[in-house]
């Protein structure tokens, strides 16, 4: 489904930063595959280039054969809305909006039917255990809430593969756990894509597959067998 | 049409879930500023209409008609009695007079001791039952009465030209009170005495000598003519332009000239007024443009993170620009709806109900605006809003992702 190949990423600058020195891996459909490696490694410069948020310096990304590094700024912000959902690290949320806007907005954005999407959004929210809290806006959720109606937000528009850049790392171990079953049953029930950046290694026991990073290179691709949900 | 949906959704839900006072607070400046401008352009346009109001009420009237100058210069408009009958029958003519305009020089000797004190300036002979139907001269007159048709050995002269009334002119015959005997010699050589009927209030700057039109023929030696002859029409049956019109077309060889052309002279005063309005204007909306800028760019700081993520997960720029844009418009929306109903409805009627006087009582202040002049105002504050909404929202919004979101 996503294939890397020669992935390099270079910070512009009076003294030029190389993130990425070249890596090459593939993640298939349906699988759930964790990116880790030290701080500094360059993971999460691999997430963002993924996921089309920045764009690489070298090398080309695949997604279903086809070459997005070839798309356009606003090409690639529609292809973002459209194939791909992203869960930040911070509970990224509109504090404006309650739960169930932030989760439908991506799908207002896309222009889809307001009714069917708000149905599809209450559906997420009780998906992530949050149907009761529709109504609340951020500020009245707790840290592990707000990630999972970012996780709700990001599914909204059925994306091809999911993205989240250390999606436990602001929150407690029981709101970790109750984040990445939730991923694990996504993966598992949805058969969602999912591509996570974590630094917890207890984390492995969740996905199918480990790629490790060490200084802007692929250190290694490491098969678990924490995730038992069949490709 | 979907984008501007969204754009509006966010848009709503910022002005909704945002500061209560700092929405107040942009909402009362911008309100200050539309209102300060308006308030401005309304009392200098006020004071510019009551200028030209009590320029043509004492001075000028409607139109003026001065003899023919070309081929050949004369003097009189002749027969002038058929003239004004004729111009009198156009519809929406309300009424006329004629002027003599003599040269002269005005002596009295206050003290009887042979201590003259004399004037130089222009003697003006009219019918008073005719002025009186065309020109309000008479709501001037601060001693003594205004003159009669019959009468021939009276004057009226204003206060600044008597002397001791207040008003400062260059000369003038050292305190002329009603009742006292003043010398007029005129221009051809002929020599009067003339009591003092009346002494008027020269508020407008007019220092006039006036004597009745009988008086004036027997010293000029003509009969039935006139230097002017001033025409008072009725505004709203006709434009002032189409009076002029058909005036030349019945006496093609007499000169027409209209207010706007008598009053030339203030015209630079009526400029400035237009100039210190146009300031002030363009002063209210640069203040109006740097407060929703400052805000809304101080907003879009606060909220460049959540802009970062709005775009990484697929939100347009325009989108996110768009939201602002609205907000800023709202904002403006607001300000200037509380300024229109400050004005039209608060402070117009209450000038109505309390008024302002100006030129000595003679006018009251009111505000006027002209349906462009509010719709530019209005225009020009929508444009501030949008550029300001625009402007900084498109400095925060064009920040790459990466940087908006983690900095």
């Amino acid at each position: 489904m996503i294939k890397i190949q020669n992935l390099k990423k270079t910070y512009p600058g009076e003294v030029p930063t190389t993130a990425l020195r070249g890596v090459s891996f593939e993640v298939a459909s349906g699988e759930f595959i964790a990116i880790m490696g030290r701080s500094g490694s360059g993971k999460s410069t691999l997430l963002h280039q993924l996921g089309l948020i920045d764009s690489p310096t070298e090398g080309k990304i695949y997604i279903d054969n086809a070459d997005v590094t070839l798309l356009s700024d606003i090409e690639k912000t529609r292809y973002r809305l459209e194939y791909l959902g992203y869960v930040f690290q911070e509970y990224a949320l509109i504090v404006e909006f309650t739960a169930l806007e932030n989760v439908f907005f991506p799908a207002m954005a896309f222009g889809k039917n307001e009714a069917e999407y708000k149905k599809r959004a209450l559906e997420l929210l009780t998906l992530v255990g949050l149907g009761e809290r529709s109504g609340h806006y951020p500020n009245e959720l707790s840290g592990g809430e707000q990630q999972r109606v970012a996780i709700a937000r990001a599914l909204i528009n059925s994306p091809k593969i999911l993205f989240a850049d250390e999606p436990t790392a602001n929150l407690d171990s029981e709101s970790s756990k109750v984040v990445l079953d939730l991923f694990q049953k996504l993966n598992r029930e949805l058969k969602q894509t999912i591509v996570m950046v974590t630094h917890e290694p207890e984390d492995k026991k969740f996905v199918h597959k480990v790629v490790w990073i060490r200084d802007g290179l692929l250190e290694k691709e490491e098969k678990t067998h924490g995730n038992k949900s069949r490709l | 049409m979907n984008d501007f949906k969204t754009a509006f959704f966010i848009a709503y839900k910022s002005i909704l879930k945002g500061s209560r006072s700092m929405l107040g607070l942009l909402i009362f400046i911008l309100f200050l500023s539309f209102f300060n401008m308006m308030f401005i352009s309304g009392v200098l346009n006020g004071i510019s209409y009551s200028e030209v109001e009590a320029l043509k009420s004492f001075m000028s009237s409607d139109l003026v008609i001065n003899p023919q100058e070309l081929p050949v210069h004369k003097q009189y408009i002749l027969n002038q009695n058929e003239v004004r009958a004729e111009i009198a029958s156009i519809p929406g003519v309300v009424a006329t007079t004629r002027h003599y305009l003599l040269a002269g020089s005005l002596v009295f000797d206050k003290d009887k001791n042979g201590q003259y004190k004399s004037v130089s300036g222009t003697i003006i002979g009219f019918d008073p039952s005719d002025e009186n139907k065309v020109l309000t001269f008479n709501k001037l007159l601060m001693a003594g009465q205004f003159l009669s048709d019959t009468d021939t050995d009276q004057i009226v002269i204003s206060g600044a030209l008597a002397g001791g009334y207040g008003e400062v002119a260059p000369n003038d015959l050292g305190g002329a009170k009603v009742g006292d005997k003043i010398r007029i010699t005129y221009s051809n050589g002929i020599m009067r005495t003339y009591t003092v009927k009346g002494i008027y209030n020269d508020v407008m700057g007019i220092y006039e000598t006036f004597i009745s039109a009988k008086e004036a023929e027997s010293v000029l030696s003509v009969y039935n003519s006139a230097n002017q002859i001033l025409v008072k029409t009725d505004d709203n049956s006709n434009t002032i332009d189409s009076y002029e019109t058909k005036i030349k077309a019945m006496e093609p060889n007499l000169k027409v000239q209209n207010y706007n052309d008598i009053i030339a002279s203030f015209a630079s005063f009526l400029q400035a007024l237009d100039l210190i309005s146009f300031v002030v204007g363009v002063i209210s909306v640069i203040v109006a443009t740097i407060t929703i800028f400052v805000l809304i760019y101080v907003n879009a700081l606060n909220k460049k993170r959540q802009i970062g993520i709005l775009k990484a997960i697929g939100i347009k720029q325009s989108i996110i620009i768009n939201a602002y844009i609205l907000q800023s418009l709202f904002y403006t929306f607001c300000g200037v709806s509380l300024g229109v109903v400050m004005v039209f409805l608060v402070l117009q009627p209450l000038l109505i109900s309390h008024p302002i006087p100006l030129i000595q009582g003679l006018m009251n202040l009111i505000l006027i605006y002209s349906p462009t002049g509010i719709i530019l105002s209005i225009l020009s504050f929508i444009i501030a809003g949008y550029l300001a909404g625009r402007t900084p929202a498109w400095l925060v919004a064009r920040q790459d992702i990466l940087k908006a979101i983690w900095g």
